[in-house]
C-alpha cells in the first residue's frame, strides 16, 4: 500500500510532432547515404566475385591449353619414334 | 568489351554523382515539405528502376522457359538481384520521407504494401537460387517466380487510383508540386543516371554468371583429359 501511494502521478504524454523528432535534413542524408552504401556495395561484391571467377577461369584455360600442347608435342614424338623405328 | 564495360561504368558515376549535385545545389527546395522532399528525386528513380529490373527478370524467364539457354537464365537472375537491390532502396527511402511528411515510418497503404509484397518475391527468387542447386527443375521454378513477380507490378503502378490511399501521385497526378523546371530536370536526371546504373548493374551481374559457365565448362573439358578429379 505504502509502495503503491508512493507512486507519482502519471503525467499525459502529448504526442510528438513529427517534425520536432526527425530533421528533415538529416533524414534526406540517411536516404542518400542509404542508396550509396547498397549501390557501392552491391558493385563492389559484384565486381570483386567477377574478378575472381574471371582469373579462375584464366588459370584454368591457361592449364589447359599448356595441357593440349605438351599433349600434342608427345603424340608428335610418339609418331616419330614409331616412324624411325618403322625404317 | 571491357573498354565499353568500362565506360558504362564511368558514364554512370558521372551521371549519379551529376544528378546528385544538381539535386543538391539546382532544384529548389520545396516550400510545403521543405528540404525532406529531395528524397523524392532518387526515391522515384529507384521505383522506376526496381520495374526495369524486374522486367529483365520476366523477360529472362520467359526466354529461358522458351529456349531453355543458360543466358536467359542469367539475365533473368541478374535482373531480379537488381530488383531487390532497387526495392530495398525504395524501402528505406520511402519510409525516411514518410517520417517527415506523415509522422510515422510506414502505414499499410496500397502502395506500399503492393511494393513491399513485390520486393518479398523477388527475395524469394534470390533465395531460391541462391541456396537450391543449379539444376533445370530449379531455374525453371524460379522463371516461373520472375513472370509471376512482374505480374504484381501494374499493381503497385495502379493501388493508388485503385484503392486510394495516402502515398502522393506526384508523376501520374500530372506533375502536380514540381512546380519549377529545375524540379523536372532533377528527376529527369534521376531517371537517367538510374537507368545506366540498371543496365550497368544487371551486366555485371551477367558477366559474372557467364563467367561461372564458362568455368564450369573448362572443369568438365579438364576432367575429361584427366587434368583434374571428378
Amino acid at each position: 500500500v505504502i509502495a503503491f501511494q508512493t507512486q507519482p502521478e502519471p503525467t499525459p504524454t502529448a504526442p510528438v510532432a513529427p517534425e520536432e523528432t526527425y530533421s528533415g535534413g538529416t533524414l534526406l542524408v540517411l536516404a542518400y547515404a542509404a542508396i550509396w552504401v547498397i549501390v557501392f556495395g552491391f558493385v563492389f561484391f559484384a565486381w570483386q566475385r567477377t574478378r575472381s571467377l574471371e582469373d579462375k577461369l584464366a588459370a584454368i584455360e591457361g592449364g589447359l591449353r599448356r595441357s593440349r600442347e605438351d599433349h600434342d608435342k608427345t603424340r608428335a614424338a610418339t609418331e616419330t619414334t614409331r616412324r624411325s623405328e618403322d625404317r | 568489351v571491357d573498354s565499353l564495360f568500362g565506360g558504362l561504368t564511368l558514364l554512370t558515376a558521372a551521371a549519379l554523382v551529376g544528378s546528385l549535385l544538381f539535386i543538391a545545389f539546382v532544384v529548389p527546395t520545396e516550400a510545403t515539405m521543405g528540404i525532406v522532399q529531395k528524397i523524392f528525386y532518387f526515391h522515384v528513380p529507384s521505383a522506376y528502376a526496381m520495374y526495369l529490373g524486374a522486367a529483365v527478370c520476366m523477360v529472362g524467364s520467359i526466354g529461358y522457359l522458351a529456349s531453355g539457354k543458360q543466358v536467359w537464365d542469367s539475365a533473368a537472375r541478374a535482373g531480379a538481384e537488381v530488383a531487390v537491390v532497387m526495392g530495398l532502396m525504395v524501402l528505406i527511402t520511402g519510409p525516411l520521407w514518410a517520417a517527415k511528411a506523415w509522422g510515422v515510418f510506414w502505414t499499410w497503404d496500397p502502395r506500399l504494401t503492393t511494393s513491399l509484397l513485390s520486393v518479398l518475391v523477388y527475395v524469394a527468387y534470390v533465395v531460391l537460387r541462391t541456396f537450391t542447386g543449379g539444376g533445370d527443375a530449379e531455374k525453371k521454378f524460379a522463371a516461373a517466380l520472375g513472370i509471376l513477380g512482374a505480374a504484381n507490378l501494374p499493381i503497385i503502378h495502379l493501388s493508388v487510383r485503385k484503392w486510394g490511399g495516402t502515398h502522393p501521385q506526384v508523376i501520374t497526378g500530372k506533375g502536380g508540386g514540381l512546380t519549377d523546371p529545375n524540379m523536372k530536370l532533377g528527376l529527369l536526371f534521376g531517371f537517367a543516371a538510374f537507368t545506366l546504373l540498371t543496365v550497368l548493374l544487371v551486366w555485371l551481374r551477367v558477366r559474372q554468371d557467364r563467367a561461372q559457365a564458362r568455368i564450369d565448362e573448362a572443369l568438365d573439358e579438364a576432367s575429361a583429359l584427366g587434368l583434374v578429379d571428378d
